[in-house]
């Protein structure tokens, strides 16, 4: 029995935190071995393939699945039962560029999350060592995988996209920060076809491409295709990038080596470029996006049947939410999760019946689905000098009734907490989560006069200490969850506290600007990331690391200090430059070590006593409906599962390759 | 006649030419552009977008160039036929919009054969037994019709379809013939899509035309001509609908013009609501995500439909109206 099961088994009649503390356990003990050994699992002694498969072998189109399948293909574990082979899976999604319910089966690792975070285990790769001091890890690939126009993936797969694109400065002046390490890009070297060593410049146990792994930006992209873009491959790639419309060589290469689920912008953009995905994309319009199987996916199950088992599928745009919804619960759609949005549960539920599938609730995986940013770099002096003062960040989270919002908003099924690391982190503490979430206006009240904010005017306002009164908004993107209806509640509350506090929905390139600009007063999104391996790995990337990023920038002038060397920006103070020491110094101890509790537990105890970003109710439940003719989909009586890991970036696997659709 | 036919056609071109420059400016003034939302989403990724980054990209994307700069690029390639790359879809700006262009199409000729098939003979039932029970009843309907936001009617309409009809929503086909050949069962499943749209982009048309068509007619119904006609013992219905009537229909003759257009960009938010292959909902997220190539193309698609428009209008209205003359 593996230790999936156990735990799964051992949760019945357990409580979350309960059954959290168990995962914990799980995951610090599993990291006792450098190396990963492929699980023993019987090599089956023939292959099968899918129908439709077969038909092209038999005319000679396709070589026979053993040639195609390598010498040792991966067995997969099997959910729930062997499956059959064929039909058409149907999802939806928002936009090209946003991740789905079905494409995120499409990304494949180099290593993968076991269904409940707790370990790691290869796909791509058999296995990874670090040396004793963590300043180099050699990677080994599974040999004979091959990509789906029958090429070999190889070692130059993987050092055609560090080198040709990553560390390219001519396509990216700057590498991501997750592909550095002490500053410095890796070194790379190739041992040989299937082994690689990277090279650090310090110790580096956070390496993302082992911590991070399953994320839609895989370090590999087909290196034989994707080189007739790239002028150092083929001279004539600028001239040919621009005779067919682009404006450069670089926006045409990045376009073309962008692929389905695989990439920063994870809608599948070009059929044309070979994958290792289970599905291949075969045709995409503006409307939706088709895919059909692989006929070289590497996996197998357990009696030697070539994955995946369903044959097609198509994702469909769904401009609009309730649209969205409506297919699900009509029943048009296999699987649906991301889209769905909790508000509707009931909803959702009466339509079972009809829509002929079954409702599931697992959780998100969000540190606070909405949270809260106070802009620390305010043009206004007299803003702020308030919102830099901790007391009255303070004082606004205490001002904050989460349990209405709770009830409200989220059917009583969020979890009231701060903006920290999601509880199933080995090194957790309650207190990160419950600082100052206890709605007592009294408190709130008495820290604002003390911050000298006693004067009222005629109508309660507050009065700012040069006689205004007090009047702030706070911004939000009106997508991805509950955002409007949150802010409008906590406006209320604060207005409680006597703050003309207003709730401006913004559209999202205007708030982008105005953050960039730093003009926001207090802007509104949602914190992920937070789960232990991608927060380890991102380092100070996060959303609640020292500036914040993307929407939740709540000091972006610091990051521009911090970034540049203190070449640009505005010198953060003591404390932030504090907080980033830890994040990178929590990056140089070893995964589950003494160290790293140590130094995570100092990460999070900084962001609680700091509260730069205050949160509100997170880790809510998110409903995922399962059409009642698709196998596979959850394992039978676990009812703890995390769904889809988009929201934290990276794509943890509930192996879609194994599911089928009943007869 | 035919001279000022070539005229018109001839002076289309500059007006095409500062529309294009027009629209090109106008896609630019909001703030930010397509990198802006770009970026948000190399940061989830894990990039540390630098400034250094952000002026690389910009260079890339071709948008560190000065506007005029831009738009030359641009329309030199317009004016061959290449309308450029869509940011967003990262696919070339005429596929995307061939793709959407026909359902487009006929959508908006199916709710205009609706539009007038149903609000002409009331119009003219209206005018013609004015204060009627039947006109009051009309004249009520109309009113609610008008006053019902289209993308409400849109949303009731879909969840009744969805709850009492058992319909599948959303789109105008079946997920099982999204993508299969015309047949005679996809064009059912069409049919039975395209009722709700086009529903709702009729209704508030309907009741605007019935309220034009009655008013006009009841200017026209007191006339000498009329009255003279009625005299010289032409019977009723043959003297309505010829004369009268026929003036009356002036003001839908005028706003062709405009229905070339609003086949393009008319039904947007009930598109959206409706999530309909259509232009629309694409021209609203390009301008959303700041698309200047696709933005751009749809806007001058607008143009030079409303241009040819208006003279498919003049010269109707030459044929309809008499007394307009040219010259």
């Amino acid at each position: 029995m593996n230790k999936d099961d156990q735990s799964s088994k051992s949760h019945a009649g357990m409580n979350r935190r309960r059954f959290n503390a168990l995962l914990s356990g799980g995951i610090v003990g599993s990291f006792g071995l450098p190396i990963f050994v492929n699980k023993a699992f019987a090599q089956p002694a023939q292959f099968k393939e899918a129908p439709m498969l077969a038909e092209r072998v038999a005319n000679g189109e396709l070589p026979p699945v053993e040639e195609r399948l390598p010498p040792q293909p991966l067995v997969q574990e099997t959910t729930n039962e062997i499956g059959v082979y064929g039909g058409r899976m149907f999802g939806a999604g928002r936009a090209p560029e946003t991740a789905n319910d079905l494409q995120i089966g499409q990304v494949v690792g180099l290593f993968r999350y076991s269904n409940d975070l707790s370990e790691i285990y290869p796909e791509l790769a058999e296995g990874y060592e670090f040396n004793d001091d963590y300043t180099e890890c050699t990677i080994t690939l599974r040999k004979g995988v091959r990509w789906s126009d029958g090429k070999p993936f190889t070692v130059d797969d993987i050092i055609f996209y560090f080198e040709d694109w990553q560390y390219d400065k001519e396509l990216l002046p700057v590498p991501s920060a997750t592909l550095m390490a002490g500053g410095q890009p890796f070194g790379i070297e190739k041992i040989d076809d299937h082994t690689i060593r990277f090279d650090f410049a310090q110790p580096h146990p956070a390496f993302s491409i082992i911590h991070f792994s399953g994320g839609p930006s895989e370090p590999f992209r087909p290196a034989h295709y994707l080189r007739q873009f790239h002028p150092k491959h083929n001279p004539d790639a600028a001239a040919e990038a621009v005779s067919a419309g682009f404006n450069s060589w670089q926006n045409a290469f990045t376009t073309k080596a962008n692929a389905a689920g695989a990439s920063f912008h994870s809608g599948a953009s070009n059929v044309d470029m070979p994958v290792l995905s289970p599905w291949i994309p075969t045709a995409i319009d503006s409307q939706r996006q088709q895919y059909e199987r692989n006929p070289y996916y590497f996996k197998v199950d357990a009696e030697g049947n070539q994955l995946p088992y369903v044959d097609y599928m198509t994702v469909e745009y769904a401009t609009n939410a309730e649209v969205m919804n409506l297919k699900a619960v009509s029943g048009e759609l296999s699987v649906a999760g991301m889209d769905i949005q909790l508000s509707n549960f009931p909803l959702i539920r009466r339509g079972e019946e009809a829509g002929n599938y079954t409702t599931k609730l697992v959780y998100s995986e969000r540190g606070s689905d909405v949270c809260l940013a106070f802009n620390q770099i305010h043009p206004d002096p007299v803003l702020g000098k308030l919102f830099t003062d901790v007391r009255f960040r303070q004082a606004m989270s205490l001002g904050i009734n989460r349990h209405e919002i709770n009830e409200l908003v989220f059917l009583g099924q969020g979890t009231i907490r701060q903006a920290t690391v999601n509880e199933s982190a080995s090194f957790f503490e309650p207190r990160w989560a419950e600082h100052f979430i206890e709605h007592d206006i009294e408190t709130a009240n008495a820290m604002l006069d003390e911050l000298g904010l006693d004067q009222r005017n005629g109508d309660g306002i507050r009065l700012r200490e040069d006689g205004q009164p007090l009047v702030f908004q706070l911004e939000f993107l009106p997508h991805e969850g509950p955002k409007t209806e949150v802010c409008e509640l906590v406006v209320k509350h604060w207005q409680a506290l006597g703050i003309q506090a207003q709730a401006a929905a913004r559209e999202r390139s205007y708030l982008i600007e105005r953050l960039d600009a730093q003009q926001q007063d207090v802007t509104a999104w949602h914190v992920d990331r937070v789960l232990e391996r991608p927060a380890y790995a991102y380092g100070m990337i996060g959303k609640i690391g020292p500036g914040g990023d993307s929407i939740v920038r709540y000091g972006k002038l610091w990051q521009d200090w911090l970034n540049s060397g203190g070449e640009r920006g505005v010198e953060p103070p003591e404390e932030v430059k504090a907080y980033r020491e830890a994040f990178l110094a929590w990056q140089e101890t070893e995964f589950g070590s003494e160290a790293y509790m140590a130094a995570a537990k100092k990460v999070y105890d900084l962001n609680m006593q700091h509260l730069w970003v205050v949160g509100t109710v997170g880790q809510s439940p998110q409903p995922v409906i399962v059409r009642n003719d698709m196998g596979n989909v959850f394992k039978d009586g676990d009812d703890s599962r995390f769904w889809w890991g988009a929201a934290n970036w990276f794509w943890h696997t509930l192996r879609p390759e194994q599911w089928y659709i009943k007869a | 006649m035919g001279r000022y036919i070539v005229q018109r056609i001839v002076l289309t071109i500059p007006t095409l030419f500062v529309i294009s420059i027009i629209s090109f400016v106008i896609i630019q003034l909001p703030p930010g552009d397509f990198l802006t939302a770009y970026i948000t989403s190399l940061e989830s990724g894990g990039q540390v977008v630098d400034q250094q980054l952000i002026d690389a990209l910009r260079s890339q994307y071709g948008l560190g160039d000065p506007l005029h700069i831009q738009y030359f690029k641009w329309i030199s390639r317009v004016i061959v036929g290449d309308f450029g790359y869509s940011f967003q879809w990262q696919r070339p700006v005429s596929e995307l919009i061939g793709e959407r262009m026909m359902l487009t199409i006929i959508l908006s000729v199916a709710s205009l054969i609706l539009v007038w098939g149903i609000s002409l003979p009331i119009g003219i039932y209206s005018a013609v037994r004015q204060y009627s029970l039947g006109d009051y009843f009309f004249t009520f309907i109309s009113f609610v019709g008008l006053g019902i936001p289209n993308f409400l009617l849109a949303l009731v309409l879909m969840w009744w379809a969805y709850s009492q009809l058992g319909m599948s929503v959303g789109g105008l086909f079946s997920a099982a013939y999204a993508d299969a050949p015309w047949s005679f069962a996809k064009l059912l499943d069409f049919l039975k899509h395209l009722w709700i749209p086009a529903t709702v982009l009729a209704i508030g048309g309907i009741a605007g035309l019935i309220r034009i068509m009655r008013a006009n007619l009841l200017d026209e119904l007191p006339k000498l001509y009329v009255t003279t006609a009625r005299a010289k013992g032409m019977g009723e219905r043959d003297l309505v609908l010829k004369y009268p009537v026929r003036v009356a229909l002036n003001p839908f003759i005028s706003t062709i013009g405009w229905t070339l257009p609003g086949l393009v960009s008319g039904s947007i938010i009930v598109s959206v609501v409706l999530n309909l292959p259509t232009t629309g909902p694409m021209l609203l997220t390009a301008l959303q995500s700041q698309d200047m190539y696709l933005a751009g193309a749809i806007l001058l698609l607008l143009s030079i439909l409303t241009v040819i428009g208006t003279l498919i209008s003049d010269l109707l209205l030459a044929w309809l109206d008499p007394r307009i003359r040219f010259g």
